[in-house]
């Protein structure tokens, strides 16, 4: 027979998380749905946004924010760079992350080694960029470049190229993904050399025996080991990459062909409040499925353990 | 057993490579940025970072050359009467156009100058405005030389740092503000490397004495609220 002090009522448990609620109610639930709720007034937050409707043109009344950051030029040209980041800099850092975490573990050199591709890290986002503007510097005048990529263009005899403000939209953006790939992919080899650690050697060992070569023992034994680290560090880098804002905010504030969703955010935040939170909502409906398929994973690998 | 081992090492030199090479690609940039920390802006803007070890030729060295050095000499010295190591000399026609015209007047009935070319720019007036464009580094050279203008300092400096550290806002540095007593118009205080005890006073003092030898008192200390050197 328990004690009727140890028996615990329905409240009990309530009782318990209602701090964590609370924390949860005011700091996220309440914010998100006051987004929401802005992302359908005018640019001042007073009126509907169908206010801002213009007669004999397209409009989706309440939700007239919306139609803007679907169709606008300016926007789609955002969610397509965005769609590129992500095509680009998730394979990107992982890709790298991966390649060195394996081929740090072979020499004897390896902290050191791993110590500086994780050193970017420790660099602010806005002061990495600065970094980079002055790798991409383009000296149009008579002077000397003074860009590493430039100088060394012109020590090969080739005209400088125009890293950030190319009229090949497909260059700047490249420009600035390389910057990414240099901040994160320290981030994606620390974890990932941590699962390439963790792989038991008695099966790689056992492997080489049977007679596999090192691109097999990879590709068969070590990859499907640590897959589901790679799902986990992808997902991160997908939520990370869809948030991407300050290296192109310094760089080329999305000029040129560089426009990225959160970039596009920012710079309706003082002048026009509804649609600035109807791309912030977009942003959020974006990142949804790709947390939920974060937070899945992490339960699946808790059930395993 | 010794050639296997040798064999295998041999293997894993491509591995080396690629490893260092990317260490070595992901260091450059933030390498690049620290070399330019301690380099001076005129520097910064005309040379690349990668050039910090290697002194740079002066502006206009190769034109003093060929025109000018083999009768003034490379130091400028040669000729007594106009002696281009002289602020005194070289301040009078620091305009490149009373330089041309000094350069065409003919001395003891002979060209002024002597190599053929410039000789022919110099007194051809229909390329004068070429022939100035040519002067200027000339001039600029010859600022450098004697001493009028002061030399962009390629070397490594602090003084970014020391700009950085003590909010400088100015528009030279602070050390140079500090240097030339600009501070003393109430833009800013040069007391920030002052030693907390300053070095005691010599026991006699006549009136009109500086001290900043004595004391070790730089003029930039002389902001210190306690430092004697005034």
């Amino acid at each position: 027979m328990v004690p009727k002090i140890m028996k615990q009522g329905t409240l009990t448990p309530w009782l318990y998380l209602s701090g964590a609620l609370l924390i949860m109610l005011v700091f996220i639930v309440y914010p998100t749905l006051n987004t929401v709720m802005l992302s359908l007034r005018d640019k001042t937050g007073t009126e509907s946004a169908a206010v801002d409707c213009v007669p004999g043109e397209p409009c989706w009344g309440t939700f007239e924010n919306y139609r803007y950051a679907v169709t606008d030029p300016e926007m789609t040209q955002a969610l397509r760079n965005n769609a590129l980041w992500l095509l680009l800099m998730v394979p990107g850092t992982v890709g790298a992350g991966l390649l060195f975490a394996v081929l740090t573990d072979r020499v004897r050199y390896e902290r050191l080694a791993k110590t500086i591709i994780f050193l970017p890290m420790a660099i602010s986002f806005v002061g990495a960029s600065i970094i980079w503007k002055f790798v991409y510097y383009l000296e149009s005048g008579a002077g000397a470049q003074i860009g590493v990529l430039n100088a060394l263009i012109a020590a090969l005899g080739g005209n400088p190229i125009p890293w950030l403000t190319n009229s090949n939209w497909m260059v700047n953006n490249l420009s600035l993904w390389i910057v990414g790939v240099w901040l994160w992919a320290g981030f994606c080899m620390t974890i990932l050399s941590a699962a390439l650690k963790a792989v038991p050697v008695e099966i790689l060992e056992a492997s080489r025996v049977d007679g596999a070569t090192e691109w097999q023992v990879f590709w068969r034994i070590m990859f499907p080991i640590i897959l589901p680290t790679v799902t986990v560090v992808t997902t991160t880098m997908v939520i990370n990459v869809l948030k991407i804002f300050d290296i192109v905010f310094v760089m080329t504030n999305g000029l040129n062909g560089t426009e990225v969703i959160a970039n596009r955010m920012f710079k309706f935040i003082v002048t026009n409040q509804g649609r600035s939170m109807a791309i912030a909502v977009l942003l959020i409906v974006l990142t949804i499925p790709i947390m939920i398929t974060n937070v899945r994973r992490f339960q699946e690998q808790e059930r395993i353990r | 057993m010794n050639t296997e081992r040798i064999r295998n090492s041999l293997g894993r030199i491509p591995l080396h490579v690629v490893v260092i090479g990317m260490v070595v690609l992901w260091l450059i940039p933030a390498l690049g940025i620290f070399v330019t920390s301690f380099r001076s802006r005129e520097a910064v803007r005309t040379s690349g970072w990668w050039t910090v070890l290697s002194t740079p030729p002066m502006p206009g060295g190769q034109e003093y050359g060929t025109a000018c050095a083999s009768c003034h000499g490379t130091d400028g010295k040669a000729l007594t009467e106009a002696d281009l190591s002289n602020p005194d000399v070289v301040g009078d026609y620091t305009k490149t156009a009373r330089m041309l015209q000094m350069l065409r007047q003919e001395i003891d009935g002979q060209p002024h100058v002597e190599d053929p070319e410039w000789q022919a720019l110099v007194q051809d007036t229909a390329r004068t405005r070429e022939a100035l464009d040519e002067l200027s580094p000339i001039s600029e050279y010859l600022g450098v030389l004697s001493g009028a203008a002061p030399a962009v300092e390629y070397g490594l400096t602090a003084s970014n740092w020391i700009d950085a550290l003590v909010g400088y806002k100015g528009t030279a540095t602070y050390q140079q503000d500090c240097a030339t007593g600009v501070s003393e118009s109430g833009k800013f205080q040069c007391n920030a490397f002052c030693p907390s005890s300053l070095p005691p006073l010599p026991p006699t003092l006549s009136p009109g004495w500086t001290l900043k030898g004595a004391c070790g008192c730089s003029p930039c200390w002389s902001a210190c609220r306690s430092c004697p050197c005034r």
